[in-house]
């Protein structure tokens, strides 16, 4: 599955659309707001099965083994209040996360004939985005949250090591991959529900976020390489707490 | 995957789950591991690990393998490749012949599963540099063995000779080493009674020009009167540049410059009479120089004073040193118990280093434990020589035998070769090869009061015994004879192997690898006197046969007691006594 640019820019007008039909007033635009603390967790898919062309040989296919691994994921953003409906309140802002680094692995068959190799990597992923959060009162103080956003993602690729897989003979290539910094497309899009005024002003917010991650690369250590290695598009799914103020 | 899947019932999910879990015990078990390459190791027996890399550029995809000799034919597993830039690379010291390393130390070669390579892999020379040539006689036990350096001619004997002359003379050119193809360093000038050899000197040559890159006279002793006799040069492991002329050691580096130079002990003599005759080292890096004296108050230069002052052997001992290379700093300064004439010969026997001296009857060794030397009383090998023979040349050392060949100085009796055992000094074999043999009219005539006392002598040989210890060898050669002869060390004795014409004063040259060693030295035109000759062939011979397989133009004269030098890719170097250096490339017709 690929998704383009144009796709989330049309979803996330969409939503203001939709919500904005939906109220049977629309009140003046306001420009308070607050800050976002965010805490969780998230799983990631990435990796890519592929052909690595070497000078006068056949080259290297990388399998990928293990494509999906999880770890701890940090957000911080500023919303501000937009819309304010009857039934609904649609803030605007800018919401970037850290999402910790996560493995891929896998095998190395060298010349299409000997799997003597294994590998790893890792990337870390820094998506910002543009954000919109429809927040429908549901009860009193308690709305259920519904989140888009679009931006670059800055991820970074590194970490890479082969090991031997029959017993040492063969030696893992010291100087293949470097890590490389790329930005990406990346949309988010999530659900949550909110508690407002648990403490005071603090709202707390239960969060499940689908991230659109994009493609990296690594840097070519060596100027035997003809191509790259591609860590394939990434997808994650998080659960996270929100502290807004 | 279709969307009823997802509603199966939990038996279903189990399925699913233990299929998942046996494909990937599956995938496991068909990840296949294996070797790319094909290697089988002959020749002389020595386990080695290395690595080879199907791409040595990089280097990429590689594999440790073990070894257990230097002779390897590689091909690799992979069908209807070829890989152009397969590589190889050996532990330190160890390196491929006829190759020169990337700078990632692979040797690079073309490879694939039906079209094999054939390396040969030369071992670690200590101390000297891993290069074709760094040391004047190849190893420390004076070998003439240069197995990195090639044949370019065909073995089956249908060869020409290219020659290419320098314009600029490098007068009596000694020796030379190298630190790679590219750089070539030559010695020469020591002898003073050539003309145009005023004292030593280095120079940097450019290999394919012959012109110096840089040219450094280190004495000019037509000016001061020392005593300008043939000393030598070296690299040791450390790149530096060493050269002995007169007392003094100096150490150059690539560019030409002096780094120190080191003025010896003389002994009982003046300086200016004293020479140290080319130096040796140990496998732990000291090095090792013996001298020799001219008669006080003689005047007359190069080696003639050994012949010509009025009495030569009225010099005194002749003294022992070693040197730290690094410090330039004396380590040890014995007293020998007599005159010295050849250059001391060193290696490491039973874990321990030895240097071997020959003194005019008999033989002596020294223990060399950190630079200061040890007499071994326990190694005597008694008189060594016959009657009516003279000065024995250096010790070559072959296996657990130390060689050496009679009759530096013309002789009346026919020359001997001489083997004595390492471990016993009492186990010696000796053969005289070309006793009864012939010698030419004219060099009869010429050398009829040359041996002691006045008499006729039959024998001359001014240059040491060459050894092939890999194919058990001894070369011996006689300039008034006029022979080469190929002699082997069997359980009861010397055994001569064979025997051709050829008439030499200088050392022979053994090149290729083992299994197909060639014997190259110089051969003086058959009306002209040894000693006294204008012009010499270079001859190449098969050296298992003695067959002739290449012969030279006629060539000006050799420096005497020198050697045509091995270089790289098949050409050698000859050294014209009058200076001029000779580019000698063998090709098939």
């Amino acid at each position: 599955m690929k998704f383009k640019s144009s796709y989330f820019s049309k979803l996330f007008l969409t939503l203001g659309i939709v919500t904005s039909l939906t109220s049977n007033k629309i009140l003046a635009f306001d420009c308070d707001g607050g800050p976002v603390l965010q805490v969780g967790w998230f799983t990631a898919t990435q990796g890519k099965s592929q052909h690595i062309d070497i000078e006068g040989l056949i080259g290297d296919d990388f399998s990928v083994k293990q494509s999906s691994d999880q770890n701890v994921l940090v957000g911080l953003g500023y919303y501000f209040d937009g819309f304010d409906l009857p039934q609904a309140t649609i803030q605007y802002g800018v919401n970037a996360f850290y999402l910790a680094p996560t493995q891929v692995s896998g095998n190395v068959t060298q010349e299409d004939l000997f799997t003597n190799l294994s590998y790893h990597y890792s990337r870390t992923n820094y998506p910002i985005y543009l954000a919109a959060k429809a927040l429908i009162h549901c009860f009193i103080e308690q709305d259920l949250t519904i989140d888009l956003g679009i931006g670059p993602n800055i991820l970074s690729t590194g970490n890479f090591k082969e090991k031997s897989l029959d017993g040492g003979i063969t030696i893992p290539d010291a100087h293949l991959f470097s890590s490389k910094t790329t930005v990406a497309f990346s949309a988010t899009v999530g659900l949550g529900w909110r508690i407002q005024n648990i403490f005071e002003n603090i709202s707390l917010e239960f969060d499940y976020r689908f991230f659109y991650l994009g493609e990296g690369e690594f840097k070519k250590a060596n100027n035997q390489l003809i191509n790259t290695l591609k860590t394939g598009n990434s997808y994650g799914n998080s659960l996270f707490l929100s502290i807004s103020l | 995957m279709a969307i009823h899947s997802f509603f199966r019932s939990p038996s279903s999910y189990l399925r699913n789950i233990l299929f998942v879990l046996s494909l990937c015990l599956v995938g496991n078990c068909y990840a296949i591991t294996g070797l790319f390459f094909d290697v089988s190791s002959s020749g002389t027996s020595e386990p080695l690990n290395i690595k080879l890399a199907l791409n040595g550029l990089g280097p990429l995809t590689t594999q440790n393998y073990a070894v257990n000799g230097l002779n390897l034919t590689i091909k690799t597993v992979v069908p209807n490749h070829v890989y152009p830039t397969a590589g190889i690379k050996l532990p330190l010291g160890y390196r491929i012949a006829g190759l020169t390393p990337a700078s990632n130390g692979y040797y690079l070669f073309s490879v694939s599963n039906t079209a094999p390579v054939s390396l040969t892999i030369i071992p670690p020379n200590p101390p000297w540099y891993p290069s074709l040539e760094a040391f004047e006689h190849y190893n420390s036990g004076r070998s003439h063995v240069f197995p990195e350096a090639t044949f370019g001619g065909s073995y089956s004997g249908n060869n020409t000779v290219d020659i290419l002359i320098s314009n600029t003379l490098y007068p009596s050119g000694y020796n030379m080493s190298y630190l790679n193809p590219s750089q070539a360093f030559i010695y020469g000038g020591g002898y003073g009674d050539i003309a145009g050899s005023i004292g030593a000197f280095a120079a940097r040559v450019d290999p394919n020009t012959l012109e110096p890159i840089w040219y450094n006279q280190l004495i000019n002793t037509s000016i001061n009167g020392e005593w300008d006799y043939p000393g030598s040069m070296g690299i040791l492991l450390n790149g530096f540049i060493y050269v002995s002329y007169g007392y003094r050691l100096a150490k150059i580096d690539a560019n030409g410059n002096v780094v120190k130079t080191l003025i010896l002990p003389t002994g009982q003599a003046l300086p200016e009479n004293t020479s140290f005759n080319g130096f040796n080292a140990t496998a732990d890096g000291y090095i090792v120089m013996k001298s020799v004296y001219r008669e006080a108050g003689c005047t007359i230069q190069g080696p003639s004073a050994l012949l010509d002052c009025a009495d030569p052997t009225d010099v005194p001992s002749s003294i022992l040193v070693s040197v730290d290379p690094n410090t330039m700093k004396v380590v040890d300064n014995i007293t020998l118990p007599a005159p010295v004439g050849a250059r001391p010969t060193i290696t490491v026997f039973q874990g321990k280093n030895y240097v071997y001296l020959l003194e005019p009857t008999t033989a002596i060794r020294y223990a060399v434990i950190n630079g200061q030397f040890i007499l071994d009383n326990s190694w005597n090998p008694g008189t060594i020589t016959l009657s009516g023979q003279t000065l024995c040349t250096s010790f070559v050392v072959i296996n657990d035998w130390v060689v050496a060949q009679t009759n530096t100085l013309p002789a009346s009796t026919a020359l001997s070769v001489i083997a004595i055992n390492q471990a016993d000094a009492s186990i010696i074999y000796t053969l005289q090869p070309f006793a009864g043999d012939p010698i030419p009219t004219l060099v009869a005539a010429a050398f009829s009061t040359s041996g002691p006392g006045g008499v006729p002598a039959i024998s001359w040989a001014p240059m040491s015994v060459s050894a092939d210890s890999e194919n058990n060898l001894i070369y011996a050669s006689d300039s008034l004879p006029g022979e080469i002869a190929a002699i082997t060390i069997t359980p009861s004795g010397l055994q001569t192997v064979w025997k051709v014409n050829q008439t030499t004063t200088e050392f022979t040259t053994l090149i290729g690898p083992s299994e197909a060693r060639v014997i190259v030295g110089t051969d003086i035109p058959g009306p002209e006197i040894p000693g006294n000759n204008q012009n010499d062939f270079a001859v190449w011979r098969n050296a298992a046969t003695g067959v002739e397989l290449a012969r030279s133009p006629l060539l000006p004269a050799m420096t005497q007691g020198t050697m045509i030098q091995p270089y790289y890719n098949g050409d050698m170097f000859f050294e014209g006594q009058s200076g001029q250096l000779i580019k000698l490339t063998p090709r098939p017709l």
